[in-house]
């Protein structure tokens, strides 16, 4: 009997340490986190064409996403090119804008050729002017504008303008592109600062004028593809 | 008739004593106790992010995303914007024991459904920690937006820092 009584104080002084551990006082503060993340997105907001007289020139539509645009030009002959003279070359003029919330840098360019055996790729020279700045709301016009080619445009042969833009090209290295953070609301202008001035700077390309006759006739394209990529990567 | 006298004073006299029996002085003693239970109180007393958005991303050269840290008593709230892959900040907060004993620290608990998008730590206190009434100890909460994060999304974490009396 007594080993009874003894079992059972035991279990009581058992269950009242077991209630004790469980009312230890406690309290639990929080952190409460969100992230919410951006976008990239770099559109081609509008683009321009102009060509020496008798060439013919057709610009199509930007395409509905706004990541690109195609052109073509007919006719191009022979010009002995002259910088303040816009019948001697044929432009492209267009604007990059970054319409996203992350800055972003050229992460690398793509150029090719439809038809990389035609002779005329070794007489076709090309001249880029680069602008970078804010444009107006209407996207017409560039402040704060500055060029990324140095004092100079770029030079060089037009199958080469990917390496002349990357600052690859053997001979002429002086493209800050490849360097420059592109910010939201900035854009890069393959121009000068007004949209509608055909005398402005761009992509210019032409035929040399010591092009042999084996370069009539020819027929060619290009693409040139510009991936971006967010700044810090 | 004399022995009835006497029977009768007898009485008298016996009586007499068992009234002083009665009448003996009493005395009580009472113990009044009041207990007082302590209690915790455990708050947060700051909360400080190294990138309000007013300069360059840690780590970075341009001011592109943002952490803003808010706090109560019980809560801090960070809120991350425009944030991109490699965006990383923290936030450096301090609890202070204001309850009247000390307190453990008795869990750290991160709840984050996306940690493969957004990595959270907690570090600067560790379970096992006391903190002892009117003291503070300081804590780090480390945010790193992974390659995996998608763009234009919503992530969202808590983190618990669980405390108890310290002798339990």
């Amino acid at each position: 009997m007594n080993k009874v009584k003894l079992l059972l104080v035991v279990l009581a002084i058992a269950a009242l340490g077991m209630g004790a551990a469980y009312a230890a006082w406690a309290e639990n503060i929080t952190i409460a986190g969100t992230a919410q993340t951006g976008n990239v997105d770099v559109n081609i907001r509008w683009a321009n064409l102009s060509a020496p007289d008798y060439v013919e020139r057709t610009i199509s539509t930007i395409s509905p996403d706004r990541k690109s645009v195609s052109f073509k030009v007919s006719d191009l002959y022979p010009t002995a090119y002259l910088s303040s003279n816009s019948k001697t070359f044929a432009r492209l003029h267009f604007s990059v804008e970054n319409n996203g919330s992350i800055p972003v840098v050229l992460d690398s360019v793509e150029f090719v050729p439809d038809n990389p055996n035609a002779e005329v790729w070794n007489w076709l020279r090309t001249v880029v002017h680069i602008h970078a700045g804010t444009p107006s709301s209407t996207g017409t016009s560039l402040s704060n504008s500055r060029s990324l080619t140095g004092v100079n445009p770029l030079a060089g042969d037009l199958k080469d303008i990917d390496k002349l833009l990357l600052g690859t090209h053997p001979t002429d290295k002086t493209s800050t592109l490849p360097s420059f953070v592109l910010m939201p609301g900035q854009a890069i202008w393959f121009g000068g600062t007004d949209m509608d001035d055909e005398e402005q700077n761009s992509i210019r390309f032409f035929l040399s004028q010591n092009a042999p006759n084996s370069t009539q006739n020819e027929e060619i394209g290009f693409t040139l593809k510009f991936n971006w990529k967010q700044f810090n990567k | 008739m004399k022995k009835v006298k006497f029977i009768a004073l007898l009485l008298v006299l016996s009586l007499a004593v068992v009234g002083a029996g009665y009448a003996a002085w009493t005395d009580q003693t009472t113990i009044n106790g009041t207990v007082e239970t302590g209690y915790l109180d455990t708050v947060f007393t700051s909360a400080v992010s190294n990138d309000a958005g007013t300069a360059a991303d840690p780590g970075q050269t341009v001011n592109v995303g943002k952490t803003e840290a808010t706090y109560s008593d019980k809560e801090v709230v960070v809120a991350i914007t425009n944030a991109y892959p490699g965006y990383n900040s923290k936030v450096d907060f301090t609890i202070k024991n204001q309850g009247t004993m000390p307190i453990k620290v008795t869990g750290i608990a991160v709840v984050n459904a996306n940690g493969d998008k957004v990595d959270v730590t907690v570090s600067g206190i560790s379970v096992g920690d006391q903190i002892n009434p009117g003291a503070t100890v300081s804590g780090k909460l480390t945010n790193v937006v992974t390659g995996a994060a998608e763009e234009s999304a919503n992530y969202s974490y808590t983190a618990t820092v669980s405390v108890r009396q310290w002798n339990l």
